[in-house]
């Protein structure tokens, strides 16, 4: 296990504005992650998640504002920098070639391995360890292309954890994925983000797994964070209804202290 | 590519038959020269050895001044094109990529055809005007087509796809109406249908010592980008995730792959499919990761178009057929072949 060795505050967004070109998608965002938190960002279609990731990973620019990883702004950090701390597993990702499960968790590896000098033993390893931690040892040799959905979900989260990431920033992990497999990948986020320390920040679109699985849900409505706290604080009937447009009734999971929504057609 | 020693195997025994394959070019045509004999001319130039002649000098000069420059040359053009092929594939994420996919080939064709029409003749290094003005025209259809689809400081792949698409059929034009309008209409016709077609014009000792230390360097230097080229498998933003300047990184392969097809072209026109099916044909028999890719596409390219070379010009001796009719005569039944072999479940 690592310690946080910038102090509690691992991800900062400093009055962060950013727009596509005519309408704002970010405005004036204040947030700070602390290391080892575990964040879901909720909100509906349109209203900035994936933007926000994306000025995280610092593949975007803030318009205004800045955006800090350990109190270091990330213009200052090359991608390189930026991709030894903080790792991403985006939305949809298709590899055309046909790699092997092995191959593709070896990538993670990739900011770290020199121009010149190639890949080291070291490398191996590190991308083997993360291949155990995930629990994907036995697919090392199926090719990427042939795998499950779930399959797939957790050899990009081996790669991700191959660059021994401080941060890990996903998008809808559980997109695509049947209920068994939506709980096993969030099982084993929230185990990494336990047990290795690793801070996470996840777009998610269902409210309910968000609220088990996430110990802070930040809701963001256009562009904007209308509420941010614990699962019982941000998920309320009045909330809901204000930034999704839809009517539910929220009640109690029955065997979690967390709310639990259900839809009012 | 787990086991290093595995590759260096494989490496090793394809480079063994790179070896024979020149050796056997060399040997055969109208005089058959021994192999050995050609092993001791070779061992007695290089200054490693003084063996008694036991060939006619006629042979000598047969294997020395024809023979062995057109057979290196052939092995230097597949080689450069195999890599060259590897690199823009693994680049641009698409299976119908080839060295020429983003204006090389119309560059030079138009390139060519122009130096035909000039009453000039140049010699520089061993080299005519055609080649030289092919060889630029090459480099300067992908820069243009490179700054055609740069926009806000970046240049995605599809918009160089489109591009390189919209620019050569321009430059198609151009040649097509250069020709058609500057009289001699057979001649020219006839000149650049060979260039087109492809044939290795290696004649001078020369021409190989100026563009084989830039062709293999070009090698060498892709090579280092065979990791990378793994990372750009996820896209270029899954790649920029994993810390590369994909910017930088896309010129430097686009430039290395580009110089490649350009000295190609300068030593033997557009020869077709070697680009296209060696990578593809290494792909399904070793697996994508361009770590091992990248140099034995290299080795098979050059030994593929060693011994299609050979068979263009002793299959109808003494008339010389364009290797390029070879290269696709032979290549796209083994493809065919390969992807059958697959049982439809190609996933390059």
């Amino acid at each position: 296990m690592r310690s946080d060795i910038c102090g509690t505050t691992s991800l900062e967004l400093r009055n962060v504005t950013f727009s596509y070109g005519d309408g704002f998608y970010i405005r004036d965002i204040r947030l700070s992650v602390n290391g080892g938190e575990m964040v879901a960002l909720l909100g509906p279609n349109g209203c900035g998640k994936t933007t926000l990731l994306k000025l995280l990973s610092g593949i975007y620019e803030p318009a205004q504002g800045s955006v800090l990883f350990c109190s270091t702004d990330l213009r200052h950090l090359s991608r390189r920098q930026i991709a030894q701390h903080i790792a991403v597993v985006p939305q949809r990702f298709d590899i055309p070639f046909a790699f092997r499960v092995w191959e593709v968790v070896l990538l993670g590896r990739t900011p770290f391995i020199h121009l010149l000098r190639g890949e080291k033993q070291e490398d191996h390893e590190k991308a083997r360890l993360s291949m155990e931690l995930t629990g994907i040892t036995e697919l090392e040799d199926r090719m990427f292309n042939e795998l499950s959905g779930g399959e797939r979900q957790k050899t990009m989260l081996a790669l991700a954890m191959a660059q021994q990431p401080r941060v890990l920033l996903l998008d809808e992990p559980t997109a695509h994925l049947d209920i068994s497999h939506q709980v096993e990948i969030l099982g084993l986020v929230r185990k990494l983000n336990r047990e290795q320390a690793v801070t996470v920040v996840a777009a998610m679109h269902d409210l309910n797994l968000a609220a088990l699985y996430f110990d802070r849900l930040v809701l963001l409505d256009h562009g904007a964070v209308s509420a941010d706290g614990t699962a019982t604080m941000v998920l309320t009937e009045e909330a809901i209804k204000a930034v999704y447009g839809a009517s539910v009734r929220v009640t109690q999971h029955p065997t979690s202290s967390v709310p639990h929504i259900i839809v009012l057609p | 590519m787990r086991n290093r020693r595995h590759a260096w195997l494989i490496i090793g025994v394809l480079g063994a038959v790179l070896v024979g394959s020149v050796l056997l070019a060399v040997a055969l045509g109208a005089v058959r020269v021994e192999p050995l004999a050609i092993l001791e001319m070779g061992l007695n130039k290089l200054g490693l050895s003084q063996f008694q002649p036991f060939w006619r000098p006629a042979d000598e000069t047969i294997v020395m001044q024809i023979r062995l420059p057109r057979v290196i040359g052939a092995a230097l053009v597949g080689s450069a094109l195999g890599t060259a092929g590897v690199l823009f594939q693994g680049l641009l994420r698409n299976p119908m990529a080839d060295p020429y996919i983003i204006g090389t080939s119309a560059g030079a064709a138009l390139g060519a055809a122009v130096a035909m029409m000039v009453p000039l003749s140049v010699k520089f290094y061993g080299f005519g005007l055609v080649p030289i003005v092919a060889f630029l025209g090459a480099l300067g259809a992908v820069a243009a087509v490179y700054n055609l689809a740069r926009v806000a400081g970046k240049t995605p792949v599809i918009s160089m796809l489109l591009a390189g698409f919209a620019v050569s059929a321009l430059l198609m034009a151009i040649m097509s109406f250069l020709i058609f309008m500057g009289g001699e209409l057979e001649t020219r016709l006839h000149q650049v249908f060979a260039f087109l077609l492809g044939g290795i014009a290696v004649t001078h000792w020369e021409q190989l010592a100026v563009i084989s230390p830039i062709l293999l360097g070009a090698i060498v230097f892709a090579r280092l980008f065979a990791f990378r080229l793994n990372a750009f498998a996820l896209g270029e933003e899954g790649a920029a995730y994993l810390g590369l300047n994909v910017e930088r990184d896309k010129v430097l392969i686009l430039s290395s792959g580009s110089l490649l097809t350009a000295c190609a072209v300068s030593l033997s026109g557009l020869i077709g499919f070697v680009g296209l099916v060696v990578p593809h044909a290494v792909r399904l028999v070793l697996g994508p990761d361009h770590r091992l890719l990248l140099p034995v596409s290299g080795v098979v390219g050059a030994a593929f178009l060693v011994l299609a070379d050979l068979a263009a010009r002793t299959v109808l001796a003494p008339t010389e057929l364009p290797v390029g009719v070879l290269t696709a005569l032979i290549g796209a039944p083994f493809f065919i072949y390969l992807l059958r072999r697959t049982r439809g479940q190609y996933a390059f």
